[in-house]
Order: C-alpha cells, then structure tokens, then sequence
C-alpha cells in the first residue's frame, strides 16, 4: 500500500509539473515558428518573392523604414517589388522573441547591402517587428528599422 | 428544431458580442491616444511611478542611438538626474487596432541637454499596447532618427 501511494504521490508530481511546463514548452514553440518566419521574410525581401512576402504580412501591415518613410502593406510589396534595387545582403542578428499570448514581439539587428539605381547603399538597422497569431497563422503586422545615431 | 433554433440563435449573439464594435475601436483608440500623451508627460517631469504603471513588465524599448532597454533599465534612464527634458512632444500619431493589440506610429520630437549639453531629435516612433484584464499597457517601443 506504501508502494502504491509513493507511485501515487510520484506520478501526481509528474502530472502536476508536466502540466505547470506546457505553457513555458507552448511559448518556445510559439518564439521558434516566429524566428524561422523572420528568416523566411528576410529571404523572400532579398529575392524579391512577393507572393511569400505578401502572405507574411497583415491586411494592416504598417512599416517606419530608415529613411523615416512609412508603408502599408500596399506600400512594402510595391517598394519589395522595385526592379532598380538589387540586394544582396539582407541577415538578421541578435533576435530576442518576446511572447505575449497571440502578440509576439522580436528585436534585433539588421544588416543590407546592395545596389540602388546602380548606386551601392548600406545599412546597419535596429529593429523592432510585432506578429500576431490570428486563426492559428502568424503575420507580421507592424515593424520598424533605423540606423542608430552616433553619439 | 426548438432546440437547434435556440442554439443557433445563442451562437449568433455569442459571434456578434466576441467582434469589437467600430464603436469599442474608436473609444480604444481615444484611450491609448490620450495614454501616448501621458507617457510623454510622465518621462519629461520624470513621474517615475506612474511611468513604470504605464509599462508591461516583459517591456521593450529600442533608442535613437540602438540601445536596447528593459522596463528597469528605462525607468533608471528616465530617472537620470543629469538628463533635463525642455521639449517632448509627439505628432502626427495614427493608431491601428488589432484587437487587444494596437499600434500606434508618428512623429517625436525630443530637446534637452544631457550633461550640460544640449540635444534634439526629430525621431519617427513605433508604440506597440496590450490590454490584459481592461487595462493597457505598452508592451514594446521604437524610437529612431530618419537618415537622410
């Protein structure tokens, strides 16, 4: 009977931990599926697949780019689709994936190089994207990139 | 049949009552206006208390010069004594709904001196709001200047 309550008493543990641990594993699943999609937005920008870009981003998409300018979804895809830029870096570093239920927020930093016009450019961005989870798929639907001042 | 007819009539209410009304948008959006001005207020005159009940605690802010802050890091920034605020000022502000998430982007127009010297930014800005439990609070900031 001892024997029998211990493995009880242990298997209630199990259950109770396993239990209190799902939302904690959810949360990682949920940041992981957010990072492989800012990887998958960054490569669809760099080679221009705007089908795949414009599946990432919300109806009311909204993004502050390093020039101050600021698109909406409409807006983006145009200035992605744009034949006179050709990039050829666009990486992600440094990404931190902050959950807050259906809204995840990521930071970090971005570097693109290429050419504009013939005319090379280059940045190094600070950035901040929102996703949010709506009927089970994540779209992005805010971001901001800036290039730090110098103090 | 009375029985199916009753559920569905209960499903009906149940949909119409789980879509925010353009109504419960607009006042939303009259709220977390009004929150944009108090935040700014709240960091020129250092009200550090009310600052830190305007933030979520898993809060996120990115500078002009691409420090990264958490909710403890910028509540010690904005209690710096050696940083005078003359001027904080947002404009230009459009908030976009996305249930209990809004976004709120414009302009911000920062002057003071840190140190003795002066400063200004001219920044764009993205504001990102959570409502948990009634209550809003912001999540997640982005403040940079334009390159010319």
């Amino acid at each position: 009977m001892k024997v029998m309550h211990s493995s009880f008493r242990f298997a209630a543990i199990v259950f109770l931990l396993t239990a209190s641990a799902m939302p904690a594993a959810a949360q990682e699943r949920e940041g992981a599926a957010v990072r492989a999609l800012e990887l998958k937005w960054t490569e669809s920008y760099k080679l221009h697949q705007i089908d795949i870009l414009s599946s990432l981003l919300a109806d009311d998409f909204v993004i502050t780019i390093e020039d101050g300018s600021i698109y909406s979804k409409a807006g983006y895809i145009s200035h992605s689709a744009d034949n006179s830029v050709h990039v050829e870096v666009a990486e992600l570093s440094d990404l931190k994936v902050r959950m807050h239920g259906d809204t995840a927020v990521v930071t970090g930093a971005y570097h693109e190089r290429g050419l504009s016009k013939g005319k090379s450019y280059e940045y190094h961005d600070r950035l901040t994207d929102v996703w949010m989870k709506s009927s089970g798929k994540w779209q992005v639907v805010a971001s901001h990139y800036s290039v730090p001042v110098k103090q | 049949m009375r029985g199916y007819a009753r559920s569905a009539v209960m499903l009906c209410v149940l949909a119409i009552a789980a879509i925010p009304t353009a109504a419960q948008q607009e006042s939303d959006a009259a709220t977390l206006r009004a929150l944009e001005l108090k935040l700014a207020e709240a960091y020129k005159e250092r009200h550090i208390d009310l600052l830190a009940s305007m933030l979520a605690e898993d809060f996120v802010i990115t500078f002009e010069d691409g420090s990264v802050y958490s909710k403890t890091g910028y509540i010690s920034y904005s209690a710096t004594p050696s940083i005078r605020l003359d001027v904080a000022e947002t404009s230009d502000v459009k908030v976009r709904m996305h249930g209990n998430t809004a976004i709120l982007t414009g302009a911000y127009h920062e002057r003071g001196t840190s140190n003795g010297k002066p400063y200004e930014y001219h920044d764009r800005f993205t504001d990102v709001w959570l409502k948990t439990d009634g209550k809003w609070q912001l999540i997640a900031s982005h403040y940079g200047v334009p390159v010319k």
